[in-house]
């Protein structure tokens, strides 16, 4: 291995998703709909959607 | 038909997240620069991901990761938006550290050089970069998801490492 790649793998590492973040964004469907952190990201979100998530448009793109 | 129910909504988001959410986290902090903004990003996107759920099960498969990838763009422009545009400058400053005396020392460490190398990539070739070391794809894999023909991929990753050895060994 060279020692670019040394410093790469280290990189990586120092650069992964935190596991606590990994769990937190995999238990989104778990996460109770009535809490208030849901009901505000959610109103957050409903402000940004956009038609391009739209499947249609995006098979027909 | 019955409608799919709550446990076949949660089964398809595992199933995106588990195939894709690497490659994703990979392509936003490549874009970004900046972990934390990568992994927020991440989060936003598979909020969407949930909330339209419905919308992805009529997409094949195998285009699946295209799609949360455009989820995943939009997100990336509107947080460029919010900022005021992209500032590459801002983008050094996050991943190479401040100027106080302790840190300049620091820069000499190989870790804060490519640190600060990885911040002046140009953030095409970084993308992919990451996508390789980060998220793990091979270039045919980071190519389907961007796009882009494999050899390309294997062109930039190869432009990215040259670049990245010479501003190292500086």
């Amino acid at each position: 291995m060279s020692e670019l790649d040394r410093m790469l793998n280290d990189w990586a590492e120092r650069q992964a998703l935190p596991e606590s973040r990994a769990r937190k964004i995999r238990a989104i469907p778990h996460a109770e709909l009535s809490s208030g952190w849901w009901k505000a990201h959610f109103h957050r979100v409903s402000d940004v959607l956009k038609a391009s998530t739209d499947p249609r448009a995006f098979l027909a793109a | 038909m019955s409608p799919p129910s709550r446990a076949e909504d949660t089964a398809l988001f595992d199933a995106l997240y588990d195939a894709h959410h690497r490659s994703l986290y990979a392509f936003l902090l490549g874009q970004t620069g900046d972990r934390e903004a990568a992994a927020d990003l991440l989060q936003e996107s598979f909020v969407r991901v949930w909330k339209g759920i419905g919308k992805a099960r009529p997409i094949p498969a195998e285009q699946r990761g295209r799609w949360l990838l455009a989820i995943a763009r939009n997100l990336l422009i509107d947080h460029y938006r919010r900022r005021g545009g992209r500032d590459e400058s801002e983008l050094v400053e996050a991943t190479s550290g401040g100027k106080d005396p302790s840190e300049i020392v620091l820069e000499k460490d190989q870790a804060q050089r490519l640190d600060g190398a990885m911040g002046r990539l140009d953030p095409d070739l970084r993308t992919v970069l990451t996508m390789s070391v980060v998220g793990g794809l091979t270039s045919r894999e980071i190519g389907e998801t961007l796009g882009r023909p494999p050899g390309t991929v294997r062109y930039q990753l190869s432009e990215a490492r040259k670049r990245l050895a010479e501003e190292v060994e500086r």
